[in-house]
Order: structure tokens, then C-alpha cells, then sequence
């Protein structure tokens, strides 16, 4: 049988080690099998890692994430998310320009991860002093989101330069989550559920990202405008606040910059072939560490789900433990999902179980 | 880096109404440079969105249309899932602005913004 053993991230293991030993695990139960491991990221943490072989492969694709952005003057990983700053990883971007590389794949990991949201002011900074660009209110744009209070649009540096200065090279952003920049459940909103920001904090955050918006949406030109959110600049600051809130909001400032915003999973996907990989396997096996809501809506789970579902190839999961119901799981495309006996989601105790699945679906 | 690329055509159709649009509007900005892309991307409550909007890049594997003088282009990606696509422009009480109607769509949510 041809056994496709897909990896999802949130391990603290590498997700491609994971897919190995789990490939492993598979072949010492069932080995006439031909098992081909793949590693899947979502743009968070472990992005780099598991698109190595995607670059190898292709030398004028470039891939970057947050989390490996130097230092910045708040330090990485700050638990002052207010006061950390996208800077370093505009200098990054700039860097990443000077390369021949022709796509430039940026992962746009969880703001407490990479310790910013300031919705990608500080980026904008960074970018613009690598290519030499003015920028007029650059204090304020480098003090984190807790100094955009008040930004506006002559504050900024020539985005359209910027813009152009990116070239014929197809960047994209990747993230993990579609949760939106602003409103009720945008990125202020969630820092303050999950206890990351005091409330009154968190209402003053998401004041700040607004008038980066507003000054985003003043300064753009007709280049990048969502042609389908009406007219108006309130209809175009409507249009940034429903952007991805991934990377501390960066994506304001990238969309403003004309980078493209996909998923990171599909983004790895895509490159990877993991549609041509599923068509060409008898099983799929997916190994998580929780089958919860998350994964179930645009995890990895989702994803091979949704493709195994159109070329009618069986997807088993195997879980640290699963809070989806049978029916939830199955209308996604999932054959069988099978849980660690005591509920660990460490990779280890996970991978034990895989050998059992192995001897059930192995034919 | 060289700036030349391979396009190919696509079949998403400009109506001369929406076509009349864009040229005013590059007019207005005085741009020249501009072609109108629209996208597909995943998301939305059915799974799928539409972007349009001007840029002034070719990327690889873009499909580009030229309708008297205004390109459409397309990313490879999306070329499929528009084929047959018509962008009109509408200016009425029910509706103002730029409408997308996709036969391949085989659902949309209540918004109309996502679609399957």
C-alpha cells in the first residue's frame, strides 16, 4: 500500500522529525508499505523548518517567519506586547529583497510569539530604511502599538515606493489564523481573552491599529484599493480591519505594500504537491497533537480533509486526544480518528499508536 | 533580476461598462500602469473570497486579457476557479460598484462576499 503520513505543526518537536518517526512507527508494523512523510506548517513557528526541502528544491524561493526575526529594542518574545516593535522584521524583508530569490514566503506567526502588534508599523520602518526611504514619523512608528495613537498618513514613508521597490517578485504573507486585524474578534480582542493584555490595554491597542488603518487607507493610491468593499475610506479601513491579525497585524502594512495574504498551510501545499500526493496514496494518515475546533477549521486536519475528499482517498487521524464529534469529523473527509490512550499530545506518546492504525489499515 | 514573464490568457470577461469604470478611474489618478487583478482566496464562511483590485505587478504565471486597452489579470491559481467569470459594474440604487458573477460558484453565504 502507498501510506502518505502527513505532519501538522504545534509539536515541540520539528513537525518534519515528527513525519519521519511517524513514518517509522508506520513501517515497523506494516513495512511493504511505501510510506512518504510530509511536514505540514501554518506560517508559525517551525515554518522555515519544514520548508526546507521546498527551497532546496527551488533556489529562487525564499522562506522567512517572525519568530526568527533579530531581536528588536523591546526583545523577542517581550511579554510588553504593546511596546515590542515589527522593526527587525522589516529590516529582514529589505534584506530578503536583495536577494535573487522571486518569491519570498514570510510566516506570520502569533504576536506573543514574535513580540509585537503593532500592526506592521515598525516593518514599515525597517523596509524603508534598508532601501533608503525617508520616513517622516519614524518615533512614533517604532514605539510598538501602544505609540500609533494618533498616526497619520505624513507620518508614513512613501509606500508606493516601497511598493514598487518589491518588484515583480510574488511575496506572500502566511498565516495561521484568518481572526481579522480589527473588531470584536480581532487581534486586541483576543490578546485580551486570552489574558495576554489587560482590557483597557487592549481597547486602547485596537484604537491605535485603527488610526494606522485610517492613515494606511489615506495614503493608498488606487494600487491595491479592495475595488469590492464600496467606496469611501471608510469602506477601505473596513477592508484592512478584516485583514489576517497574524503577525502582530503586520498585515495591514503588507497588503498596503501589495504582498499577497494566503494561508500558510496552502502555501505549503501548494508547493509541496500535497494534492498530487494524496491522489497518488492509498491512505492518508495525519498526525496531530488535538483535534479541536482550530484544526478542525483550517488546520491541517481541514486540509487534507477537504483534498482527500475530492479524490475520494481515505484520511485517517491520529490525535493526542480529539473534541470533535464523528460527525463533524467525517463531513470533512476524516475516515477514523484514533486518540492516545491517555490523551497525551506529545509526540512521542502519539506516535505509539500509530503502529496499531498501521496493523488496522495496513492491507 | 529580470523583469520579463510568461502570461497566458484566462476567461474572466470585463464588461464594457466596468471597462468604461476603469479607465476613468486610471484616468483620474492619472496611472497608466495599472491593471485590474482579481483573485480568489481561500476563506470566508463558504470558503472562498474574491479580491479586486488595481496593481501595477506581472508575476509569474499570471494570465493577463486585454479589453480595448484595460488588463485583467489572473494568478495561475485563481484561473480555474474564475473560468467563465464576468466583472461588471453596477451604479444602481440596489447596487453600487463592481460585481463579480462566477459560474462556478455553487454557493454563496448571506454577506455574498464568500462563496464555494
Amino acid at each position: 500500500m502507498r501510506i502518505l503520513l502527513v505532519a501538522g505543526s504545534g509539536w515541540r518537536a520539528a513537525a518534519p522529525e515528527v513525519a519521519r518517526a511517524a513514518a517509522r512507527a508506520w513501517s515497523s508494523a506494516a513495512p511493504r508499505d511505501a510510506v512518504v512523510a510530509q511536514a505540514l506548517a501554518d506560517g508559525g513557528p517551525g515554518f522555515v523548518e519544514v520548508a526546507r526541502p521546498l527551497m532546496a528544491a527551488d533556489p529562487g524561493l525564499l522562506v522567512l517567519e517572525t519568530a526568527l526575526a533579530p531581536e528588536g529594542p523591546a526583545g523577542a518574545g517581550t511579554t510588553d506586547l504593546v511596546a515590542g516593535t515589527s522593526l527587525e522584521l522589516g529590516r529582514m524583508l529589505g534584506a530578503a529583497l536583495a536577494t535573487d530569490a522571486r518569491t519570498i514566503a514570510l510566516g506570520l506567526g502569533p504576536a506573543p510569539v514574535h513580540g509585537w502588534a503593532d500592526g506592521g508599523a515598525g516593518l514599515l520602518v525597517g523596509l524603508a530604511e534598508v532601501l533608503g526611504v525617508p520616513v517622516p514619523g519614524r518615533d512614533r512608528l517604532v514605539a510598538g502599538g501602544a505609540g500609533l495613537g494618533g498616526v497619520r498618513a505624513t507620518d508614513l514613508p512613501d509606500v508606493a515606493r516601497l511598493r514598487r521597490a518589491l518588484g515583480a517578485r510574488d511575496v506572500v504573507g502566511a498565516y495561521r489564523s484568518s481572526d481579522p486585524v480589527l473588531g470584536l474578534a480581532g487581534l486586541a480582542a483576543g490578546l485580551a481573552e486570552a489574558r495576554r493584555l489587560d482590557p483597557v490595554v487592549a481597547q486602547a491597542l485596537e484604537h491605535n491599529l485603527g488610526d494606522l488603518a485610517h492613515a494606511l487607507a489615506a495614503l493608498a493610491g488606487l494600487a491595491g484599493r479592495d475595488l469590492l468593499a464600496g467606496s469611501g475610506p471608510a469602506a477601505s479601513v473596513r477592508a484592512l480591519g478584516a485583514l489576517p491579525g497574524a503577525g502582530g497585524g503586520a498585515a495591514l502594512v503588507l497588503h498596503a505594500l501589495g504582498v499577497r495574504l494566503a494561508p500558510g498551510l496552502r502555501v505549503v501545499a501548494d508547493r509541496a504537491g500535497l494534492d498530487a500526493a494524496i491522489n497518488g496514496s492509498d491512505v492518508v494518515v495525519v498526525v496531530v497533537p488535538a483535534v479541536d475546533g482550530g484544526e478542525m477549521h483550517d488546520g491541517t486536519v481541514a486540509l487534507v480533509g477537504e483534498l482527500a475528499l475530492e479524490v475520494a482517498v481515505p484520511v485517517v487521524v491520529v490525535a493526542g486526544h480529539c473534541v470533535a464529534g464523528r460527525r463533524e469529523w467525517a463531513a470533512a473527509g476524516i475516515s477514523a480518528v484514533y486518540e492516545e490512550p491517555r490523551r497525551s499530545a506529545a509526540a512521542s506518546d502519539v506516535l505509539g499508536v500509530v503502529p496499531r492504525v498501521a496493523r488496522t489499515w495496513s492491507r | 533580476m529580470s523583469e520579463t514573464t510568461e502570461t497566458t490568457t484566462h476567461g474572466v470577461t470585463l464588461t464594457d461598462v466596468a471597462a468604461a469604470k476603469v479607465r476613468s478611474l486610471l484616468e483620474q489618478e492619472g496611472r497608466d500602469d495599472l491593471r485590474l487583478r482579481l483573485a480568489v482566496q481561500p476563506g470566508g464562511c463558504s470558503g472562498l473570497i474574491y479580491q479586486l483590485y488595481f496593481d501595477e505587478r506581472l508575476l509569474d504565471g499570471d494570465a493577463v486579457r486585454d479589453f480595448d486597452g484595460v488588463e485583467v489579470v489572473l494568478d495561475k491559481m485563481s484561473v480555474p476557479y474564475l473560468e467563465g467569470a464576468t466583472i461588471d459594474f453596477a451604479d444602481t440604487i440596489e447596487k453600487q460598484g463592481f460585481t463579480i458573477d462566477n459560474p462556478n460558484a455553487g454557493s454563496s453565504c448571506a454577506c455574498g462576499d464568500s462563496f464555494s
